[in-house]
């Protein structure tokens, strides 16, 4: 991870969105809730173990998970309403990118922020 | 009430609408402005337009005394996309106008000069009416269908068009082919 | 606009210069005014050319299809091999605005952008994070 050439400390809200990605059921609330659009996740569902043949039961898991920075107005409202607490704010800043695209940060590096 | 809305309401027939605005007829707009004007509103505020779903525009305008002891916002539902200007009665609602007659498509008669004020003279349609269509949401797909199953029906144009959030079902769908 | 009406900049780092111009739009301004002001280490405001020094301009705000034009002139003012750095969401893609009908949908539709720096607004830090990385992309 780059470090910044100012210390930011825990005081900056605006840094980046991190995200746990076992604790993200990809139930979409997120995706729903973002004023510009710029979440995309895809899933699948796979039979869940707790079913059986009179009741199968599915479960969702999360294939992918990305967040475009370039389009991304930090307005927090994904963090508040996950209702999963997978989605958390750090403190980098230092992401600048050469092409928009390079904007686009998947699970990779949306978990790789996470402060463990 | 004001002694504002008293003038208007003995110089032309309206009625006391929601917070103490006056709604008068369209053709009584300029009957209704000069008599206030008349009264001492010296002050334009503003004029603006608000595209409540009816087929034409609605006009809101506000005036005050010089003091600002007195003020009224009046009100009155267009019966069609023209009306004469107020610039003759306010000059400072010229670009008020512009800016009306830009952004809902209501035309000023006897404007001295009704150019845009804001667009671009080659910007096509009026964006602050509903039913003017953004590109943007017309033309991205909403990421949150939950499952390619439920996006391919908006996809395949097929009957159940669910339109995302903030997009009127009347606006194009994308990828509708 | 004449560039040469910008406010502008010279950034120091170990063996390059920069000469930063400032075209200040929205919100996004009081970030990278922060930046200059908080690094005088790095910053020094300066009213003629730097001779030999890397031209940058630094859009930092909302670009209507208004403005566009007085941004590409802006541009356009500084030479052929300008970078241009679209400091937050705004100049990057529209941002908070990406669905309106008359902000500019990311500059980089008119213009070869060196630098993104997200944020809405991108806090001071990441002027200097993004402008030292384009020291070691040009160095
Ligand atoms: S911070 Fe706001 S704009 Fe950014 S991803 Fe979350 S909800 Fe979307
Ligand atoms: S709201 Fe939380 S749990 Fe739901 S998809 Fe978004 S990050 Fe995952
Ligand atoms: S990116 Fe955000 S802070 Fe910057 S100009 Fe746009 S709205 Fe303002």
């Amino acid at each position: 991870m780059p470090t910044d050439p100012i210390p930011t400390g825990e005081a900056v809200p605006h840094g980046v969105i991190a995200l746990d990605p076992g604790a993200c059921p990809a139930c979409l609330v997120c995706v729903r809730e973002c004023p510009v659009w710029c979440i995309t996740i895809t899933s699948h569902d796979e039979p869940d173990a707790s079913g059986d043949d009179r009741r199968p039961r599915t479960k969702t898991l999360l294939d992918t998970f990305e967040i475009d920075f370039g389009l991304c107005m930090y307005c927090g409202i994904c963090v508040d309403t996950c209702p999963f607490d997978a989605l958390s704010w750090q403190p980098l800043t230092n992401y600048p990118a050469d092409l928009a695209q390079g904007l686009k940060h998947g699970i990779g590096e949306l978990d790789g922020w996470r402060q463990r | 009430m004001t002694r504002l809305s008293d003038v208007v309401l003995q110089s032309v027939s309206g009625e006391l609408g929601p917070d103490a605005a006056v709604v008068v007829a369209a053709e009584d707009w300029l009957a209704a402005l000069s008599s206030v004007k008349r009264a001492g509103a010296i002050f334009f505020d503003f004029l603006t337009g608000v595209d409540s779903g009816t087929e034409f525009i609605q006009l809101v305008a506000h005036v005050a005394t010089p003091e600002g002891t007195e003020r009224l916002t009046l009100v009155t539902q267009l019966t069609s996309s023209v009306v004469d200007s107020a610039t003759g009665i306010y000059p400072g609602a010229n670009w008020h106008e512009r800016e009306t007659a830009e952004m809902f498509g209501v035309v000023f008669a006897g404007h001295p000069r009704l150019d845009p004020l804001l667009l671009g003279v080659d910007f096509v349609g009026h964006p602050l009416r509903k039913d003017f269509a953004l590109a943007a949401r017309a033309t991205r797909p909403w990421p949150g269908l939950a499952s390619d199953a439920e996006a391919a029906p908006l996809r395949s144009g097929g009957r159940r068009r669910v339109p995302p959030a903030g997009v009127p079902a009347t606006w194009e769908v994308p990828n509708a082919d | 606009m004449a560039a040469d009406s910008l406010r502008t900049w010279r950034f120091r780092t170990t063996g390059v210069v920069l000469e930063v111009h400032d075209l200040p739009l929205a919100c996004c301004a009081v970030e990278t005014t922060s930046a200059f002001a908080s690094r005088p280490d790095l910053f020094e405001e300066v009213t003629v050319p730097i001779a030999n020094a890397i031209r940058v301009l630094l859009v930092s705000g909302t670009v209507t299809d208004r403005l566009l034009p007085a941004v590409m002139e802006a541009a356009r003012g500084l030479g052929p091999d300008v970078k241009v750095v679209s400091f937050g969401s705004c100049a990057n893609t529209g941002g908070p605005y990406w669905d309106s009908y008359s902000v500019t949908k990311g500059i980089d539709q008119f213009l070869p952008v060196a630098r993104y720096v997200p944020g809405c607004a991108p806090p001071p830090e990441a002027l200097v994070s993004a402008l030292l990385d384009l020291v070691g992309q040009s160095s």
